[in-house]
């Protein structure tokens, strides 16, 4: 929480990215978001997330040889670290002792 | 011809993403989820595939482009210091900090940029467009259409006979294959809905193999030694299996009725695909194009040349070939000859030049626009002498002053073609939506990279064109002079540059209007040559009877009978005929015999043979020149009668009575489309190509019209014969109703009509019948649209320019204008002074323009109907214009003259 806080953007990608296991590469992440959220995520901001995650170590990507629809262009599977879980198992205690205790405020709005 | 591209995405938000993400690692495989997901959207529709993919491409560029403008200045670049950056920066800044300042100037100097930027790349986006982009075929240089060629009939684009054709595809040491198709009209019914009329064409089954293309369903025609077969297939469009189908795949293997024939669909084609022209429906030829014979011109047909083969070498085989064939089979043959045409420029036709001639059009607006700034920018450099002297006392070198005045123009430049752009994509979209011109390839017409390389590069150009002068004149400011006083002589050197600017002008905008004025006038000349019938408040329709269930060729003719007398008795109509051709369109070419002189087959005079009924010549306002028209009991039991055309009665019977006279034709019947029932034994009843054996040949002359344009506008008719409908029916007529009323009530009332009839069969095209004649003036108008566009812009600009020397001059010449009045001259006097100034200006431009006319209008000369390009009226309309044009410009300036009072002119420095 205080050394690498992750934003909140970091925080859906990466769930987002476990949620899908195997097959997470980027227009899946944003239908996964889409579709768990109900909003659309930027694209732009998506990509230059994963950019970001990877340089801070917090996911791996994994390139796989082109087929038949994309050009001839390959993709880019991505997933979480191991040090990518801690974060994310870090980030979801603090936000939990946070909440701690303001579970009337939920039920009353 | 319209050809659409097959679906990529748009390459102009493909190059923002990779210029966006040029220094991620992951670049290719961004690019490759794009890719992917548009090809998804695409199948369902382009449209929104490409709106999806700009969306995309915007929100990618934005979040990725800050980090690429940090890292493309850092890593290895000279360190924040470099001398020439912050030079330039600096004069950037003070180019802008400039230009703010003297905002009427800068405005005046972008719109005219603007306007010259914005023709240019408008029209080059256009000539991209439709000529420039290469088809969307496999090598599509190495395709080539085959016409075959009469040099003594002066045909040099005619369809081709299916005997040669097979002789043609022989030729294999130039062509890898050829394909050739026809186009039949095709009803097309299935279970599913409303029967509709496609555009079809029936193909030998090589035809996609040639082109290159696979369908993006199912899969090609079967290719049998023959190229025909008896599988009755069928590939259809995208945009077919679309609107009718709704897109579901299970298309494939699906029967439709063409026709009223059972086909399979077995293939769809990828979207965009239409060749040729807009073609829906392809298909399987089912009849041996050897066993056809070599007298009917009937079919297109398109070659892939080998690679490595020159278009020389292919006409000489082709020359080689045809002699042969000629000498073979002379009466079929003779005379004949073959050529091909690249496809880029069969399917660009005559867009091809006109959009050359335009892009030069285009190219001289911009010309005068930048004369135009580069006027402005002189009239600055006076106000400025004391800036640039000061710059250069206190260390200015020339080179630097020059850059710094450059840089300004670049500004201005940039800022214009910006503007430009904007204009270019506005009137281009406006223009293809509103004018009522057919432009082929249209749909793929827009602003890609290219036009955008072309109009950047033209902004460096014109900014130097433009900027160049004035900056080299400023920088040589007598240094001396400048920094003692700002006005007083201010350089007669000055003005004479000036002076010649706007004399070039002003000859620039001479050669634009000249080339305006005789499109105008050959438009014109050619919407009023007489057709040869009155179009006015009358439409034409057209129908084709299924062959299956039309097999009686008496039901074919009970059912024009019923409609056409229907409509007679409708109120609203006064006139109804029907004719297998239009106005305007070839009939079938055949050679005949003039009974009592026969000649030998060879030399057999040929004519145009045409269908029309007992209403049409009246419908269309026809006058009988001669005899009697057709009537209701010209029919199968009653003697076989023509009417013929007057130049056809001028040919053979000059100065003689041509009614009463015999000519002998031995044609029985076309393909599946008209059969002869006069004089005839019936043939099987169902078999479309078996032809009835008729015995005697012989058709009596009862009539002559008045000759119907059957070729085109700018040609005089060729010799015709019409057969009557009831004894020559013909499953393919056009319909022509003349009434009362807008043509979409005439329209109603017939599909009423023939609905009641038959309620299976669909309504062909319907089009006024002014529109049938104007359709063929279209390219020549498109040109003259354009050019008197760029030719008003050009003349306004032009007294832009005077206006502005004039203004210039008055202002210079205070002083001596305010001693001449004070001395007792005339205000008038002043006026007169000034106004002959100007138009003398004008007077030299005319001259210098004329001359260019003379060279200019050559570019134009295969748009020209009926007027030379160096028509005198054209010419001295044009001067004349100028020259009033001139004199209003002088006007302001001379008033302001006149109105000078003498004390305070005298005053003036």
């Amino acid at each position: 929480m205080t050394r690498s806080a992750l934003g909140q953007f970091e925080h859906v990608v990466l769930l987002a990215i476990l949620r899908l296991g195997d097959a997470a590469y980027a227009p899946a992440i944003l239908e996964e978001i889409e579709a768990r959220t109900g909003r659309p995520a930027s694209p732009g901001s998506m990509y230059v997330t994963l950019d970001r995650l990877e340089e801070k170590g917090l996911l791996r990507s994994k390139l796989v040889d082109a087929d038949g629809e994309r050009a001839g262009r390959p993709r880019r599977y991505v997933s979480v670290t191991a040090y990518g879980l801690r974060e994310l198992r870090a980030s979801r205690t603090a936000l939990l002792k946070l909440w701690r205790g303001l579970e009337g405020v939920l039920e009353n709005s | 011809m319209r050809i659409p591209e097959a679906i990529e995405p748009p390459r102009l938000a493909e190059w923002l993403v990779r210029f966006a993400i040029a220094r991620s690692r992951y670049s290719e495989h961004l690019l490759g989820d794009l890719h992917e997901g548009f090809t998804d959207i695409a199948a369902q529709s382009p449209a929104a595939a490409s709106r999806w993919y700009w969306r995309r491409a915007l929100s990618i560029t934005v979040h990725f482009l800050p980090s690429r403008l940090r890292t493309s200045r850092d890593p290895n670049a000279a360190p924040t210091g470099d001398p020439g950056m912050t030079t330039f920066l600096n004069d950037l800044r003070f180019g802008f900090r400039t230009l703010r300042r003297s905002p009427s100037f800068t405005i005046a100097a972008i719109v005219a940029l603007g306007l010259g930027t914005g023709s240019a790349a408008g029209v080059f986006s256009l000539l991209r467009g439709v000529v420039l982009r290469p088809l969307p075929f496999e090598r599509p240089e190495q395709l080539v259409m085959l016409w075959e060629t009469n040099k003594a009939k002066a045909l040099e684009h005619e369809p081709i006979s299916p005997v040669n054709f097979v002789d043609y595809r022989g030729l294999t040491n130039v062509f890898t294959d050829v394909a050739a198709w026809w186009r039949p009209q095709i009803n097309l019914t299935d279970d599913s809905g409303e029967p509709v009329r496609v555009n079809a064409i029936e193909s030998t089954e090589n035809l996609f193999s040639v082109l290159g293309v696979r369908p993006y369903l199912g899969q090609n025609f079967p290719i049998h030694p023959k190229l025909y077969g008896r599988e009755n297939q069928a590939i259809i469009s995208h945009r077919l299996w679309q609107s009718r189908f709704n897109g579901d795949r299970n298309v494939i293997g699906k029967v439709v009725h063409l026709n009223a024939y059972n086909y399979t669909v077995v293939g769809v084609m990828p979207a965009g695909f239409s060749f040729p022209g807009q073609t829906d429906l392809w298909q399987q030829l089912r009849w041996d194009v050897g066993q056809h014979t070599r007298y009917a011109h009937f079919m297109e047909s398109i070659a892939r040349v080998k690679p490595g083969v020159s278009p020389e070498r292919v006409q000489r085989e082709l020359a080689t070939l045809t002699a042969r064939l000629a000498a073979e089979n002379k009466p079929s043959n003779g005379g004949w000859s073959a050529r091909v045409v690249g496809l880029d420029r069969e399917v660009a036709g005559l867009f091809r030049p006109a959009l050359f001639a335009l892009l030069g059009a285009s190219a001289l607006l911009l010309l005068i626009a930048c004369i135009n700034v580069a006027n402005l920018l002189l009239a600055r450099a006076v106000a400025r002498r004391r800036e640039v002297a000061l710059r250069a006392a206190i260390g200015a070198s020339r080179p630097r002053l020059i850059r710094l005045f450059l840089t300004e123009s670049l500004i201005l430049a940039v800022i214009g073609a910006t503007l430009g752009l904007g204009i270019a994509v506005a009137s281009v979209r406006g223009l293809l939506a509103w004018s009522p011109i057919q432009i082929p390839r249209a749909d793929g017409i827009g602003v890609d990279f290219s036009v955008l390389l072309f109009a950047t590069i033209i902004t460096v150009v014109t900014a130097i064109a433009f900027g160049l002068v004035p900056a080299v004149f400023m920088s040589r400011a007598e240094l001396q002079d400048a920094l003692k006083d700002g006005t007083k002589g201010a350089g007669t050197r000055g003005k004479k540059l000036r002076s010649g600017l706007v004399v070039a002008e002003v000859a620039l905008a001479v050669i634009l209007l000249s080339g305006a004025g005789l499109l105008i006038r050959s438009v014109e000349k050619l919407l009023n040559v007489n057709a040869g019938l009155d179009p006015a408040s009358s439409i034409t329709i057209d129908l084709q009877l299924p062959d299956a269930a039309y097999r009686e060729w008496e039901r074919v003719d009970q059912f024009y009978t019923s409609v056409t007398q229907a409509l007679r008795s409708s109120p609203e109509i006064v006139g109804v005929g029907a004719a297998n051709f239009l106005p305007l369109e070839v009939g079938w070419r055949i050679a005949y015999q003039i009974s009592d002189r026969r000649v030998a087959p060879a030399e057999a005079p040929e004519a145009q043979f045409h269908v029309a009924d007992e209403g049409y010549f009246s419908a269309l306002r026809v006058p009988l020149v001669a005899g009697r028209t057709f009537t209701a009991t010209d029919n199968a039991q009653s003697i076989p009668v023509v009417v013929i055309n007057e130049a056809m009665a001028r040919q053979m019977w000059p100065n003689q009575t041509a009614v009463g006279r015999r000519i002998a034709s031995s044609i029985t019947g076309i393909g599946p489309l008209s059969r002869r029932l006069v004089g005839c034994s019936r043939g099987p009843a169902d078999s479309s190509w078996v032809l009835p054996k008729c015995q005697g040949n012989e058709f009596e002359i009862i009539g002559v019209a008045k000759d119907i344009k059957n070729s085109s506008l700018r040609t005089a008719a060729e010799p015709a014969v019409y057969f009557a409908g009831h004894q020559f029916p013909s499953r393919k007529m056009h319909l022509v109703v003349r009434g009362h009323g807008d043509p979409a009530r005439l329209a109603a009332i017939v599909r009423q009509e023939v609905q009641r009839v038959d309620p299976s069969l669909p309504l062909g095209d319907i089009k006024p019948m002014d529109r049938v004649l104007a359709e063929s003036v279209d390219p020549p108008r498109f040109v003259m649209l354009l050019m008197t566009a760029f030719a008003a812009l050009a003349l306004t600009l032009a007294a832009v320019g005077i206006y502005g020397i004039l203004t210039f001059m008055v202002s210079h010449r205070r002083r001596e204008i305010g001693i001449r009045l004070a001395l007792g001259a005339q205000p008038s006097a002043m006026l007169r002074m000034i106004v002959r100034e100007g138009v003398g200006l004008a007077l030299i431009g005319c001259a210098i323009g004329v001359a260019g006319t003379f060279v200019g209008g050559r570019a134009l000369s295969g748009f020209l109907f009926s007027v030379e390009p160096w028509d005198p009226a054209t010419l001295s309309g044009v001067i004349f214009v100028v020259l009033g044009v001139a004199a209003v410009a002088c006007l302001v300036p001379g008033r302001r003259a006149a109105a000078e009072d003498p004390s305070s002119a005298l005053r003036v420095e």
